[in-house]
């Protein structure tokens, strides 16, 4: 049921740190075994957990997986939310699932990190005063 | 004159007691019949006792005319309207947050175009506790203080069945969160009544409510201003106004999550 290596984990750590320095926006990865009910409800609530809901502008961006039941969620709080365009993190997910289903989850994860960096860096970009507000690591429960 | 009207409905009489009783019995019904109603009122009517609604009992006559007359104190000073609203159970099918929503819509908490109330909704059966902030104060009261608010003040206190001091506290602390300048009137606020004038005014206003209520069911629309709106995915949820809830089970069942979460996003399998 692992689906990340070491190495993979190493890899999209890299490419969160790399995504951050263009951005006072913050990016996560979160890996559950089971959401154990509907996954974007659940996503909502590691956000919180996590404190993502925390960052001064609201532009965090969380990607959530729970292998067991197949699913993953891409959560952008208000303030991404609301520069994005519309089918942004649909295209996102679709983008996502293509590698998943291949298994090739670090690619799939490290294309949503480099999208959604893309998009904070477009509309937050980094500021020298900005501090990383949370920790760059994958969370897994 | 008032005399003369008295006189009158006791030349009645024959009528009075029957009609007298079944509009009893229609109020000790509606609750079964509707889903218990929003607290809806227009804020230009507001009167002090709308600032809070207890339909589950939890506070006493005098406990509730006090907190009633602290938020419209808090009002008029900084115009924040904060309400207080406590029912039996969430109605069937519908979740906190969203029926939460929809009652601070429906009560229009806060002025118009400033979006500065504050909803604090208690679910006596559910155990459940949420706050739903305006926009407009979001800025000084986080999702994450109004949570420490339901963890730490609002959920020790209900859990020793101190509702009305748990109440009052968290009001007091959000308060001063909103306007750190604000100081309540001494003696909780003059509103010099009775409890002996006050009893025969509750019918009184549960019926203004009741009327209210109804003739905003249609209008209820209008206000819900896209706080769950579907726009990408099939569960995409999307709110404006937001807050931390928590139950206030004394086994552990708090949960600060729920209500932190206000930006979009998109979900699918592989």
């Amino acid at each position: 049921m692992k689906i990340l290596t070491h190495n993979d984990k190493n890899r999209i750590v890299q490419a969160i740190m790399a995504a951050e320095k263009m951005t006072s926006g913050e990016l996560r990865v979160h890996v559950e075994k089971k959401a154990g009910k509907d996954p974007f409800l659940r996503a909502q609530e590691v956000f919180q957990e996590l404190g993502m809901d925390q960052t001064r502008e609201r532009n965090g961006v969380l990607f959530f997986l729970a292998v067991e039941e197949r699913k993953f969620v891409i959560l952008g709080d208000e303030g991404i939310n609301n520069k994005v365009p519309a089918d942004f993190w649909e295209e996102t997910k679709e983008a996502m699932a293509a590698e998943f289903k291949e298994s090739r989850f670090a690619e799939g994860l490290m294309e949503g990190i480099r999208r959604a960096g893309e998009a904070l860096a477009k509309h937050f970009p980094y500021r020298h005063d900005d501090i990383d507000e949370l920790p760059n690591e994958i969370s897994i429960s | 004159m008032k005399r003369l009207f008295v006189k009158k409905n006791l030349a009645g009489s024959s009528l009075f007691l029957p009609v007298l009783f079944i509009l009893f019995l229609f109020f000790l019904l509606l609750p079964a019949i509707f889903p218990p109603p929003a607290c809806a009122q227009d804020p230009a009517a507001l009167r002090f006792d709308d600032y809070v609604l207890d339909q589950a009992g939890l506070l006493r006559v005098e406990e509730k005319r006090e907190l009633a007359s602290l938020l419209a104190d808090f009002d008029q000073k900084t115009t924040n309207q904060f309400l207080v609203v406590i029912l039996p159970s969430l109605p069937p099918a519908t979740s906190l947050e969203l029926y939460s929503l929809e009652l601070a819509e429906a009560a229009k908490a806060g002025r118009a175009g400033k979006d500065n109330g504050l909803l604090l909704l208690i679910l006596r059966d559910d155990r459940k506790i949420r706050i739903e902030i305006g926009t407009g104060l979001e800025e000084k009261i986080t999702d994450g203080r109004a949570g420490r608010v339901i963890r730490e003040i609002l959920a020790p206190a209900f859990q020793r069945d101190e509702y009305y001091p748990g109440i009052k506290a968290a009001m007091l602390n959000l308060m001063n969160r909103v306007d750190p300048s604000y100081a309540p009137a001494a003696g909780g606020g003059g509103f010099p009544e009775s409890d002996g004038q006050n009893l025969p005014f509750l019918p009184v206003l549960i019926l203004v409510l009741f009327v209210v209520f109804f003739s905003l069911l249609d209008q209820r629309r209008l206000y819900r201003r896209g706080y769950s709106q579907t726009t990408f995915g099939p569960v995409v949820f999307r709110h404006r106004p937001s807050g931390g809830f928590g139950g206030f089970r004394s086994s552990g069942g708090f949960r600060g999550g729920g209500g932190g979460f206000r930006g979009g996003g998109a979900s699918g399998g592989w």
